[in-house]
């Protein structure tokens, strides 16, 4: 009858041990499940900029508004370099 | 009595018996399972829930050379249709049926809803071998995208899930290209022994390693790791940064495709390459499927070998100035654009009569070109075809990406060697070089004679660091002497900007330098489709600006069906409109506006006379210093000195004409219109001049110009 604390206390850790694999795996279950939601957004990414980056395009916006008369310029653009001097802009 | 416990007591004993019988065949067929069978067993239930598991390694990336992503991996999906799962009725399969098929067309677009309908109907009703009811895994699509899965998740019958709805789907890991058909066919792809392009090329460094881990089966169908560590490491890949700029591959390869669409041509090929480094910064291969569209399908720029024709005139001239038989002003008679060589006839579009080197060379004319070289080397072709190997033409560039066309420059000993061999090739027939090659060579001529292999990536990296840095490659320090150098630049010069064959190249921004070449081409490469014998092939290289080259750039066009064939007309267009976008799309190219002689008298900026609230708003956002000197009223004039804007009021007398010099025209027509004048006005800017002098009496309905500079 002296040692029931101690069997008691045995039981406790035996529960302890158990508990705490279940814990482990419902994790595990979560890291999977996060895992794939990460890929999964990044499909998602993806495929929405792989849209931008298309309609982006230096092509398909100048076709966009070909309807308002716009279209690409083809003259180069003039170029100011603004030199400095101890910190300062100077002309 | 006593025979009846007697009886009792013997059945007692017989019950007992077979209890302890069963109770010794429990206990044997323990030991029998722990010892005998044991080892066995134990070992079976290992395989089952222990396994080594590969850890994939994540692919690399392949991004521009601005950091956009050429290709990923993304996970797409294969969608399967349990189409007779348990919890799926006759009542309910119909009832959905049409709604779902509808559905999976709009998104699909690949079928009808009436070939979807009658496909599952097929699919629910079909029999198996073994005679049980079939279409447990009817497949629906394949690569689908996350977000088609999101759609297709909320579809009828398939909302209900996988047990109720019968809808399942694998996760598949896909390689992406978010820019489409952009450079598709150089990014490439690898399938178990198929390599294309650049993935292709650095299969070893993209793939990583993958790992291995023990795992153990836990409920739910997951897997748990054994150990703390992984038994190996996945090693993710390494990924690729390309030289090509996106951008300018978006302009090169559009042109191509308005190009290519206009002539009907079979295929072609736009490279941009970088004439210091020598990165192709765009790489657009063409070609035309059955239904008139274009997609990219072979990397012609790498790997179609053709006779290359006029293009091929500048090497051959490099080889007659180096040896110092000809000058730039050395005349040649083009006897009337025909002449006989051996059996055969060679013609010039035009007669260009007598004609010195370089302007032969402008107008392209066959004849010239090939008597120079057929008079000079006749007793030693072999110095010629020397000429042409010092300058790398026989050799492959070797590139990375796999499928490089052979360079064809054949030699005297060679056994299709003829009579006609050294006039033939000298405008470019008899030999074969791919657009590459030739890019390649004329790039050389761009960077002052050094030649340097075409780059596609600058560096490998892991993570963003560095891994390899891959440096330019000089294949030639020097493909001929200064002195020819600038003689051929000037040539080409010639050929765009002295009423060359690509005249039609001339722009008024900046010099293009290059070379048209049209040759014919046997169409017994293309097929049967073709039904005239030869076809063009129009090509134009060059490079700009020709003064201080920056960009190189080839086009060539296969088989253009619309009667239209030269290269000035046909590739020339494609070069013109990349070579214009590129140039005014490149801030670093372009070299400061040059200081003025005239600069204004005061750093700080003029204003107009003017409206005092309007004229303070602005200064105090521009943090332009102004005292005022007077006390205020609605008008201000102003006067701008060294540091600071002084201002000083005017005020008007009511009934009088105002004084409106030096104002803008907006606060002069309000000043005017108000006192009942109409305004007339020529000029922008300033008001200089009025035509009714101020304090002048107002005459109501009067007309007033006003003249601005």
């Amino acid at each position: 009858m002296s040692s029931m604390p101690y069997v008691l206390f045995l039981t406790f850790l035996a529960i302890l041990y158990i508990a705490n694999g279940y814990y482990a795996e419902k994790t595990i279950k979560q890291l999977y499940k996060t895992t794939n939601e990460i890929k999964e957004l990044r499909s998602e990414y993806i495929s929405n900029k792989s849209d931008l980056e298309l309609v982006k395009q230096q092509s398909h916006v100048a076709f966009s508004i070909k309807s308002l008369e716009l279209k690409e310029s083809l003259s180069p653009p003039n170029k100011i370099i603004i030199k400095k001097m101890n910190g300062k802009h100077v002309k | 009595m006593s025979n009846n416990n007697k009886d009792i007591a013997w059945r007692i004993y017989l019950v007992y018996f077979f209890c302890c019988l069963l109770g010794i065949a429990v206990i044997s067929k323990v030991i029998w399972i722990q010892w005998v069978e044991g080892e066995g067993l134990r070992e079976k239930s290992e395989k089952m829930t222990i396994a080594n598991k590969t850890i994939k390694a994540v692919r690399g990336n392949v991004y521009a050379s601005d950091g956009s992503l050429l290709a990923t991996s993304v996970p797409k999906y294969e969608l399967r249709f349990d189409v007779n799962a348990d919890a799926i009725t006759d009542k309910f399969f119909y009832e959905n049926l049409d709604s779902l098929c509808i559905r999976l067309s709009q998104l699909l677009k690949n079928k009808s809803s009436e070939e979807y309908r009658q496909e599952l109907i097929a699919a629910r009703n079909s029999i198996t071998k073994s005679g049980k009811k079939g279409g447990r895994y009817h497949l629906i699509g394949r690569n689908i995208s996350y977000r088609g899965l999101k759609e297709i998740k909320r579809f009828p019958l398939f909302r209900k899930g996988r047990y109720k709805g019968g809808f399942i789907y694998i996760q598949r890991n896909k390689r992406e290209k978010p820019f489409r058909f952009l450079a598709e066919r150089t990014i490439g792809y690898k399938r178990s022994d198929v390599s294309v392009g650049l993935e292709g090329a650095y299969n070893a460094e993209l793939q990583g390693v993958d790992g291995k881990r023990l795992m153990q089966k836990i409920a739910g169908g997951n897997w748990k790791p054994l150990n703390d560590e992984n038994e190996i490491e996945p090693k993710n890949g390494f990924d690729l940064n390309t030289t090509i700029d996106i951008n300018l591959q978006d302009v090169a390869e559009n042109a191509l495709l308005k190009q290519l669409s206009m002539h009907g041509a079979d295929h072609g090929c736009v490279v941009l390459m970088e004439v210091k480094t020598g990165e192709i910064k765009a790489i657009a291969n063409l070609k035309r499927n059955e239904f008139a569209g274009y997609y990219e399908g072979y990397n012609y720029a790498i790997g179609e070998s053709t006779e290359p024709g006029s293009t091929f005139k500048l090497a051959c001239l490099i080889a007659a100035l180096e040896d110092g038989f000809i000058e730039l002003d050395t005349e040649i008679d083009t006897e009337h654009g025909k002449k006989k060589f051996y059996d055969q006839t060679m013609y010039d579009t035009h007669d260009h009569g007598v004609i010195t080197v370089k302007r032969a060379f402008e107008v392209s004319s066959n004849i010239a070109v090939a008597k120079i070289i057929s008079e000079n080397y006749s007793n030693d072709p072999q110095r010629f075809i020397n000429h042409l190997h010092r300058m790398n033409l026989n050799n492959k560039l070797n590139l990375e990406i796999k499928g490089e066309g052979m360079p064809k420059i054949k030699g005297p000993k060679s056994e299709d060697w003829s009579g006609v061999s050294l006039p033939w090739m000298a405008h470019g027939y008899e030999v074969l070089m791919t657009p590459m090659q030739i890019l390649t060579f004329y790039n050389a001529i761009a960077n002052n004679g050094v030649m340097v292999k075409p780059k596609f990536v600058t560096s490998i990296t892991s993570k963003g660091k560095v891994v390899r840095e891959i440096p330019t490659e000089i294949i030639n320090e020097s493909v001929c002497s200064k002195e020819t150098l600038e003689k051929v630049q000037s040539m080409l010069d010639g050929v765009v900007n002295n009423q060359g064959t690509a005249a039609n190249l001339k722009n008024a921004h900046f010099h293009v330098a290059g070379k048209t070449g049209t040759a014919q081409i046997a169409n017994a490469q293309y097929g049967y489709e073709y039904e005239l014998k030869t076809s063009y092939q129009a090509s134009f290289v060059g490079y700009f600006p020709a003064e201080n080259p920056k960009y190189s750039c080839i086009v060539v066009v296969n088989a253009p069906t619309r009667n239209v064939y030269t290269g000035n007309l046909v590739a020339g267009p494609i070069f013109k409109e990349v070579a214009d976008k590129v140039y005014a799309n490149s801030l670093k190219m372009h070299e400061a506006l040059a200081e003025r002689d005239h600069k204004a008298p005061s750093p700080l900026p003029f204003s107009k006379n003017g409206n005092r609230n309007d004229m303070y708003k602005v200064f105090t956002q521009l943090n332009v210093p102004f005292v005022e000197l007077e006390e205020s009223s609605i008008w201000m004039k102003t006067s701008t000195k060294d540091t600071i804007v002084e201002t000083e009021a005017i005020r008007f007398i009511p009934g009088l004409i105002p004084n409106v010099v030096g104002m803008g025209l907006r606060d002069a027509i309000y000043l005017l219109e108000n006192n009942g004048l109409v305004v007339r006005f020529s000029g922008k800017g300033i008001i200089k001049k009025q035509s009714i002098m101020p304090g002048k009496k107002v005459i109501k309905g009067q007309t007033i110009k006003l003249e601005l500079v």
